[in-house]
Order: structure tokens, then C-alpha cells, then sequence
């Protein structure tokens, strides 16, 4: 069940109530039910991958634990680093054979045709388990968190289950790390107003970011996409502008629904997002965008290659090693490897051309603490992570560089003609985009020294309320949802 | 604190309910049927002697009016367009909450639906258009498919998306402009062809299973209640659902079936595809397409029915009731209506110009620079008086005409019951003559003779035409 989905609308509520009138030391009990619930609707057949995950990961821990305790330390190192590994290959050994198999496989008869040998292996039809990449990679953390001995070992089977597989994240994150997470399954939460209020609002706001502007953005962004070579220059510009944010908004906005759900619940979760088109550089955008998942990499992949305590080149490896898992990560195909290249990239570029910058920086005496430099400096980063989203939407490479080169034409026209327009929004729906695009603008501008909840929060009830309801009402009214409508299925035909 | 948050969970949500119920309301499509609905299940304060259920082919074939103006009964017919028998028994448990033992009459053309559900347009005719209760929601479950169930509970789901397109009709609609036609509408079109299901069949075939089930249900439903029910099958073409996929390819059968049914529970039913020649029904002029008749044909099956709901029950004439008058100024003004119809759909020049002789019409004329007309005969027939090269200005009310003749332009200005007319033979944009009625244009498109039509009883103007070159052509209205 989709968190915009009645069925959610059902469980939710019930999920929620049945917690809270649990006996506080039987509430995780109910979560980690409600969990398998959650995940079971979508198919009771792939929990078992879920369940693979968890007990490999539990094991781990255990068994780490045990190696510990040999005193012949390198006979311990050894041992654990077996167990490490083991957790490793068979999480994403799973994660492999359904994810990246055919990938791989077609890669390598496109490149063993080139030798004229041909390749025969069978296709491996299966849907990818919902959620598997980020549950794997939640599972995982706990391994090593062992092993670095950031966390305890959890021995309550049950209670580790949960953290693998608690309903707000298991979907689509956001991704917890052991250390951060798992000691929260052992408190008790009590019903505490404020918090649930809280949590309803983020909500809320989920869904604003998700239905109002993410869904509507992605209209005109799947018309143009669909069909790039039928598109030009600023409609391919506006586009790509909207898939920014669609992104951002949809991935955002599900981050939000998750953290507010948990919130209810009584847990924290990661904030994925952090007003990432703000960056100045794509470092801190990477700081900033998919938060979970960055410092999953930082910590558990970057850091063990070496990170930056080595050679430059090292370093640059590194970079790009993370980049192109990354990349992979967000999806088995070329488009994603390139997409996470670009940055790859972008980042070594940025580090090599650092002195350079800085000898113009000070040549021409630009003062970089003003609002002008800044700006400009944002809107650098916007285009280029913009540049590399093309990569990632294109479903294909040759899409992508038709968009590229289609974009390369000067066609301002078509903003005021009217065109502009037939790409999926007509003219009322295209001001409700702008209008949505401006409050999220509004909203994370207003969110960089302030907490809006809070302020909120401050206000009379009955102010409160009414902007409640309005924000309630206006999804309802404007979020694109529910069945289609046409006028056409009430003109009575006549046969 | 959990008692507090509750408290005000409650209110929040009872607020919110509220708010989301009256989006529904504004953002539903508005429809004819809509509004019919709301006349007959809700507005309505009177108990009808028969009430009228089906889909399209009830909603075009019995009229109240013929009923009422023949034979004195009371009636309303609420079937609507594409309306399956799952949502008509439901329908019906809805009118029989106001109405007591009224004589209940139901098409059974839609029987022959063999896929589980209708089309949700037309589902939703009804089940939109009907008031949150127990009998409304157990109809959703039962005659919708689960996915929609939530969109059927909470509109707005469904219609959100007319944002763009809601009118002062959404947040006003009016529900009672055509409370006049008891819920009947008929087309006035003659569809011109023959019949083309010719041969006779004892055979049986059964019903669709969801069909047999509903047919049962309220034939149950009127033992248990002990209203009197009737059935009908009107008259359309068995051919028009061949080959549909959705329908049942032996309509006769399925009908001889329904027959055997009818005979078993005592219930008459009343095929009129059996008795076509018996009740002098051409099926080329009296059927507007293949499926359903016209408002001639309508009024033969009308008459018939009448007679025999009179014949066979104990129906109270009430046309001379005092109790009953509005339902003979209803009947004028539907006929009234009727008449505009028919007068906007003639073509002929002769038999549009005797149509204009009706007692409710004001004819307001203006011409400027007669030249004669072939059909000057008829024209003086109605009372004008025009010359040739002359301007002409002519006003036709209650009989008598007051008139303008001359070489000059020629203006005049007068109110009509309370309607504020402005006739010109020039008008200062394009020297052609212009026609006026409370701000609105009425002419003021081609030059010849111009005729505005206002009707004094529905106040407003019906029709507006030019007489050029001997040729009648419509000015807009």
C-alpha cells in the first residue's frame, strides 16, 4: 500500500490507534505485526527476502560479537572480517540477482559480441523486491556498526526484525543506520500530543510537496521525456527545470510522510533532505541531497576505501568508486553510472580546479561574501546537478542526448505563444506548478533559520486551524490523485 | 491528555467531514439527471400515484404529463440515462422513503446487462446525486466496483480535477428548472428507419445472473412492502445491442423469460416490442434512433400505459381536485416548452409560420427595406403588413399588432409583461435591423424580415429567424 493509497488511509489510523492502547512494553510487538502487514501487501512472497536480510544481518552480529571474544587477535580480526564479508555478499549477492543480473548479462554478450562469441543465459524474470535496496543497505549498517562496535548486539530477534523492517522506511527509506536507530526500538514512548501533532503536520506537508507540485510537475516532465525528439529549447529547459524539483519534491515529500509517521510512533528518523538546491557546490549538495543514503556511502563505503587519507589520485578513486555505486545503486543502467560519473566528476573538476578559482577570485578581487556571489554560485551548482538529472530521467542514452542537443535552440517564443503549454499542463495548471514551486521556495528559504512547525505551533488555535483545513483542502482540490475525470464518461451515449 | 486530543480529534475531524461533503457537492458534475433526482427524491413534498423507474428508455418513453393531462394521475419518473438494475433497486428503496404505496412501473431494457457493473457515469447520475444514508452507502458497496468506493464516499476525489472548470452553476446550481417534466425528457428527432428485429421467438433464455438477482430483489421488495409493480419493456430495435460484448445477444428471450417470471409472481408486464401495431406505433417516426422513441412515440406508449394503470387499479381522477392545481399550470407550461421545441425544429416555412400562432407568443418584427417575399401570403396570414421598400416595424400580442411603416429609419421602445424590448430597422453598427430584449441582441445578422418569438408564459424568447430571399434562417438565441 502507497502512503497516498486508501488502503494506507485504513491501516494508518488503526496501526496508530492499536499502538498507543498496547501496554508500553508490548508496543514494538505491534510495530514489527503492523510492519510485516505494511510490506506484505505489497507481495507476502518476496518478505522472504526481507527475512533472508534480517536473519543474515542478526547472525552477523552474533557471530562478530563471538569472534570477539578470542583472545588470539588476529585469529579474532580474521573471523570477524569473515563474518563481515559473508553478511556483505549474501545481502547483496540477493540484491545482485535481482537488481543488476541482466544487466550484467546483456553487458557482457553486447561486449563478448564484439569478439564474436555469443552468450546464452537464461533471462532472469523476476520483479525486484520492493524496497531491497534500501532495506539491504539499512540491514547492512547494523554489520558493520557491529564491528566497529558503534553499536550493542541485539539479541532480541524480534526487535531487530523491527529495525529492518519498520513500515514508515522499509519502502524507500529514509535509510537507518544501526547506530542511530536501533536503540530507539527500546524505549517507550508515551502519547505525547505535541510530538503527534507534529508528526501529522510533516505529514502534511509530504503530501503538499508529493500530490500539489511533484505530481503535477511530472505531467509536463513525462510529456517531454516520452517523446524528446518532438521538443526544443526552452521546452526542453523548463522540463528539466520541473524535473528538478519534481525529484526533489516527490522524493522529499515521501522522506517528510515517512519521518512524520515514525514521529507519531515516537521515532526519529534521518531527515533526508536538507534544502538541497540551495548548495553553493555540488560537495554540499551532496551534504545536503539524500541524506540517508550520502553518509551511508561516506561511512560505510568512502571511509573504508581510504577516503581522503591518501594520495589525491587515491582520493579521486575513491570519489569516483562511491559515484559509480552510487549511481548503480539508483538504478541498473547506463544512464545511472553516467549520471553518477558526472558527478564523480564534478567533484574531482571542482578539486583540481580549486587554486584556479581562487587565483580569479583574487585577481579580480571578487568578494564572495556578498549575496551576488552566492547566488551566482547556487545557480551554478543547480545547473549542473540539473545537467546530470537529464542522464538520470532519460530512459535511455540516446533520449538523453536527444534532449541534450534538442536543447540547444533558442525558442523563447514558445513561453509566450502559447506552446508552451501543450506539454500536458494547460495554462490553470501550469500557474498552480509555478504556485507550487514558489511556496516550496518560500518554505525552504523561510527554513533556513527557522523551525516552521514551531512557529506554527505558536500561533492561536484558531489560526492554526484554518490553516489546517486550507492546506487539507488545497490538496484535495489541486493534488493530482485519485481516478481520471472526464467530462466524457457523463455525455449519455446513446448505445 | 489523551481525553483532550480526542475531544478535539473529533471536532477536527467533524469540521473536516463537513468541509470535504460540501467540496463533493460543488465539485460534482451537474447533469439533468442530477437535477431531476433532486426534484423527485428530495424537493418534492407530494405523494405520486405512480412512479416511474428504469434507465434511458423510461426516462424518454412515459410522460407525467400525458399521464396527468389523459387520465389525472400523479407521476414522476425517475429513471435516468445508462441507470443498471442494481442501482434502480436501490433508486427505488430511496423514492419508497417518501413515497407510500405508490404503483411502481420499471423499464427492464437495462435486464440485459450481463457484466457485473454499469458504466460509472452513469452510476454516478444516481448515486452521486443521492443524499448520505445507510440505503445510499449500501448501494455504493453493491453496485460499484471496490476501488471506487472511497470516490463514490467522498466525491471530490472524483472531481477534484474541475477546478478549472467549476461555474456559478456548481456553486448555484439550478435544480429546479425543469420541475415542470416530472423528470421526463424525450427527443423531438424522428430517426426515419425501420425496424430491423422483425421474427417472433417462444424461446426462453435465461437473465444475466447480477440481473435475475435484482429483478428478484425487488420483486421481494414489493411483497414485503405491498406497493404494485409493473413491468415494462418499451419499444427500441433488439438488433442496436448486437455484438456490444456487454450485452445479452437474445433480448427477445431474455424478455420471453422475464414474461415467465412476471407470469409466476402476478406481476403484468407490458412488452410493447409484442403490441407495436396494437398501440399504432411507427416505429420509423415515432423513434428518435434505434434504442429509444421520441417525444411522439413517447406519448403513444404514455397514453397506453395510462389506460391501463387505469383500467386495471384504483386510480383517483384528480384533475378537477382543487389539491391539484399546480399540476395543471404544470402541465401548460411543460406544453408550453414543448411547443418552443417543436417550433425551433420546423423547417418549413409554412408550418413554422402556422406554429407561431399560439396564444402565449408575442411576435416582436422589424424589416427594413421590404422586398417582396414569396411567402408574403403567410406572413399576412399572422397580421404584418409589409410594403415594398418600405422600413417596417411590428409588434404581435394578444391578437391585435401595433405597427410602424415607413422610408425613414424607424425605432421603438416598450416593455412586454416585465421584459424591456428596443426594436430598430437600423442598427448603428450595421444598418440592419436589431432586435433587443432585456440588453440581449436577438438579431441584427442579415437583413429581411426579422422575427423575435417571446413567450409570455416562460418568459423568455424561444426562437428568433430572418426571412431572406425567401429562405428561414435562425439568428441566434
Amino acid at each position: 500500500m502507497l502512503f497516498n493509497s486508501v488502503d494506507f488511509a485504513v491501516f494508518f489510523p488503526f496501526a496508530v490507534f492499536v499502538y498507543f492502547i498496547m501496554p508500553k512494553r508490548f508496543r514494538w510487538v505491534w510495530l514489527l505485526i503492523s510492519s510485516y502487514i505494511f510490506y506484505m501487501s505489497y507481495s507476502v512472497k518476496y518478505t522472504i527476502f526481507l527475512v533472508i536480510s534480517t536473519l543474515v544481518t542478526y547472525l552477523s552480529g552474533i557471530l562478530i560479537e563471538r569472534a570477539d571474544n578470542i583472545k588470539d587477535e588476529r585469529k579474532s580480526i580474521k573471523l570477524k572480517k569473515t563474518w563481515v564479508f559473508l553478511s556483505f555478499a549474501i545481502n547483496l549477492g540477493i540484491l545482485f540477482v535481482f537488481k543488476y543480473s541482466n544487466f550484467f548479462n546483456s553487458l557482457m554478450q553486447k561486449l563478448l559480441s564484439n569478439f564474436n562469441i555469443a552468450l546464452n543465459t537464461p533471462k532472469f524474470n523476476y520483479l525486484l523486491p520492493l524496497g531491497i535496496s534500501f532495506y539491504t543497505f539499512q540491514a547492512l549498517s547494523y554489520t558493520v556498526d557491529v564491528y566497529r562496535k558503534d553499536v550493542k548486539v541485539q539479541r532480541n530477534l524480534a526487535k531487530y526484525a523491527l529495525f529492518v523492517s519498520f513500515f514508515p522506511q522499509v519502502i524507500a527509506g529514509p535509510i537507518g543506520k544501526s547506530k542511530h536507530l536501533l536503540h530507539q526500538f527500546d524505549e517507550e514512548y508515551s502519547f505525547d500530543y505535541d510530538r503527534i501533532k507534529n508528526g501529522l503536520l510533516l505529514m502534511l506537508w509530504g503530501f503538499f510537496q508529493k500530490l500539489f507540485v511533484a505530481d503535477r510537475l511530472a505531467i509536463l516532465v513525462n510529456t517531454v521525456y516520452s517523446e524528446p525528439s518532438k521538443y526544443k529549447g526552452f521546452e526542453i529547459i523548463i522540463a528539466n527545470i520541473f524535473f528538478a524539483i519534481q525529484i526533489y519534491c516527490d522524493f522529499c515529500g515521501y522522506s517528510d510522510i515517512a519521518r512524520g509517521i515514525a514521529e507519531i510512533l515516537g521515532i526519529r528518523l534521518y531527515k533526508n533532505f536538507e534544502r538541497p538546491y540551495f548548495s553553493k557546490s555540488i560537495k554540499e549538495f551532496w551534504r545536503r541531497w539524500h541524506i540517508s543514503l550520502s553518509t551511508w556511502f561516506r561511512d560505510y563505503l568512502y571511509i573504508p576505501l581510504g577516503g581522503k587519507r591518501c594520495s589525491k589520485i587515491r582520493n579521486y578513486i575513491n570519489i569516483m568508486i562511491v559515484f559509480l555505486v552510487s549511481g548503480l545503486w539508483h538504478g541498473a543502467a547506463v544512464n545511472f553510472i553516467i549520471w553518477g560519473a558526472l558527478h564523480g566528476a564534478y567533484l574531482i573538476l571542482s578539486d583540481i580546479f580549486k587554486p584556479i578559482k581562487k587565483g580569479i577570485v583574487n585577481k579580480f578581487n571578487i568578494k564572495t561574501d556578498t549575496f551576488s556571489y552566492k547566488f551566482f554560485q547556487i545557480i551554478i551548482t543547480f545547473i549542473l546537478v540539473d545537467f546530470a538529472w537529464i542522464f538520470f530521467k532519460a530512459d535511455s542514452f540516446t533520449n538523453a542526448k536527444i534532449i541534450i542537443k534538442n536543447m540547444n535552440y533558442f525558442n523563447p517564443f514558445v513561453l509566450v505563444n502559447g506552446d508552451i503549454y501543450k506539454l500536458g499542463l494547460d495554462s490553470k495548471d501550469f500557474f498552480i506548478a509555478l504556485l507550487g514551486i514558489a511556496v516550496i521556495l518560500i518554505v525552504n528559504i523561510l527554513q533556513r533559520n527557522k523551525s516552521l512547525r514551531l512557529e506554527i505551533s505558536k500561533q492561536n488555535c484558531a489560526f492554526r486551524w484554518v490553516l489546517y483545513f486550507a492546506a487539507i483542502i488545497v490538496i484535495l482540490i489541486f493534488g493530482i490523485y485519485g481516478p481520471a475525470y472526464s467530462a466524457k464518461q457523463f455525455i449519455y451515449s446513446q448505445f | 491528555m489523551i481525553k483532550k486530543a480526542f475531544y478535539k480529534a473529533t471536532a477536527f475531524s467533524i469540521i473536516l467531514l463537513t468541509f470535504v461533503y460540501f467540496l463533493g457537492s460543488v465539485f460534482t458534475i451537474k447533469t439533468d439527471h442530477g437535477a431531476k433526482l433532486y426534484q423527485g427524491l428530495y424537493a418534492s413534498k407530494e405523494q405520486y400515484d405512480v412512479v416511474l423507474m428504469g434507465s434511458s428508455h423510461m426516462n424518454g418513453t412515459i410522460n407525467p404529463n400525458v399521464l396527468w393531462k389523459e387520465y389525472g394521475i400523479t407521476s414522476f419518473n425517475y429513471a435516468t440515462g445508462g441507470q443498471p438494475i442494481d442501482v434502480t433497486y436501490y433508486l427505488l428503496k430511496e423514492v419508497l422513503k417518501k413515497q407510500k404505496n405508490p404503483i411502481v412501473v420499471v423499464d427492464l431494457y437495462y435486464l440485459g446487462l450481463i457484466r457485473n457493473f454499469g458504466e460509472e457515469g452513469y452510476i454516478r447520475y444516481v448515486l452521486d446525486n443521492m443524499r448520505p444514508s445507510i440505503n445510499k452507502y449500501e448501494a455504493i458497496l453493491n453496485c460499484t466496483p471496490r476501488p471506487h468506493w472511497i470516490s463514490y464516499v467522498f466525491r471530490i476525489i472524483k472531481y477534484h480535477s474541475r477546478w478549472k472548470e467549476l461555474t456559478e452553476q456548481d456553486f448555484y446550481p439550478d435544480l429546479n428548472k425543469t420541475y415542470y417534466a416530472k423528470g421526463f425528457d424525450a427527443e423531438h428527432i424522428i430517426y426515419g428507419k425501420d425496424n430491423t428485429y422483425n421474427s417472433k421467438t417462444n424461446e426462453v433464455s435465461n437473465l444475466p445472473p447480477k440481473s435475475y438477482k435484482y429483478l428478484y430483489k425487488i420483486i421481494e421488495m414489493s411483497k414485503k412492502e405491498g406497493f404494485k409493480l409493473v413491468f415494462i419493456n418499451a419499444p427500441y430495435d433488439y438488433n442496436i445491442t448486437n455484438g456490444t460484448m456487454i450485452w445479452h445477444e437474445k433480448p427477445a428471450e431474455m424478455f420471453n423469460m422475464v414474461d415467465k417470471i412476471a407470469k409466476e409472481n402476478g406481476i403484468p408486464f407490458i412488452n410493447y416490442n409484442n403490441i407495436l401495431d396494437e398501440i399504432g406505433f411507427d416505429f420509423k417516426n415515432d423513434m428518435a434512433n434505434g434504442g429509444h422513441v421520441n417525444i411522439y412515440g413517447a406519448d403513444k406508449v404514455s397514453l397506453h400505459l395510462g389506460k391501463f394503470l387505469k383500467d386495471n387499479y384504483d386510480l383517483k381522477d384528480h384533475r378537477d381536485d382543487k389539491n391539484y392545481e399546480n399540476w395543471n399550470k404544470d402541465y401548460e407550461y411543460y406544453n408550453q416548452v414543448r411547443a418552443a421545441i417543436q417550433l425551433r425544429g420546423e423547417k418549413d416555412i409554412k408550418r413554422y409560420i402556422e406554429l407561431l400562432n399560439n396564444e402565449n407568443y408575442a411576435l416582436i418584427v422589424s424589416c427594413s427595406d421590404y422586398k417582396p417575399l414569396n411567402i408574403e401570403d403567410s406572413l399576412k396570414s399572422i397580421g404584418l403588413n409589409l410594403k415594398e421598400n418600405y422600413n417596417y416595424i411590428a409588434v404581435l400580442n394578444n391578437k391585435s399588432i401595433d405597427e410602424k411603416i415607413s422610408k425613414e429609419k424607424i425605432a421603438k421602445d416598450l416593455t412586454l409583461d416585465s421584459a424591456e424590448i428596443k426594436i430598430k430597422t437600423c442598427s448603428d453598427d450595421k444598418n440592419i435591423p436589431s432586435i433587443v430584449i432585456d440588453d440581449k441582441e436577438y438579431a441584427n445578422l442579415s437583413n429581411g424580415v426579422n422575427i423575435v418569438v417571446y413567450d409570455k408564459l416562460l418568459k423568455k424568447v424561444v426562437d428568433s429567424i430572418f426571412f431572406d430571399n425567401d429562405i428561414m434562417k435562425k439568428n441566434r438565441i
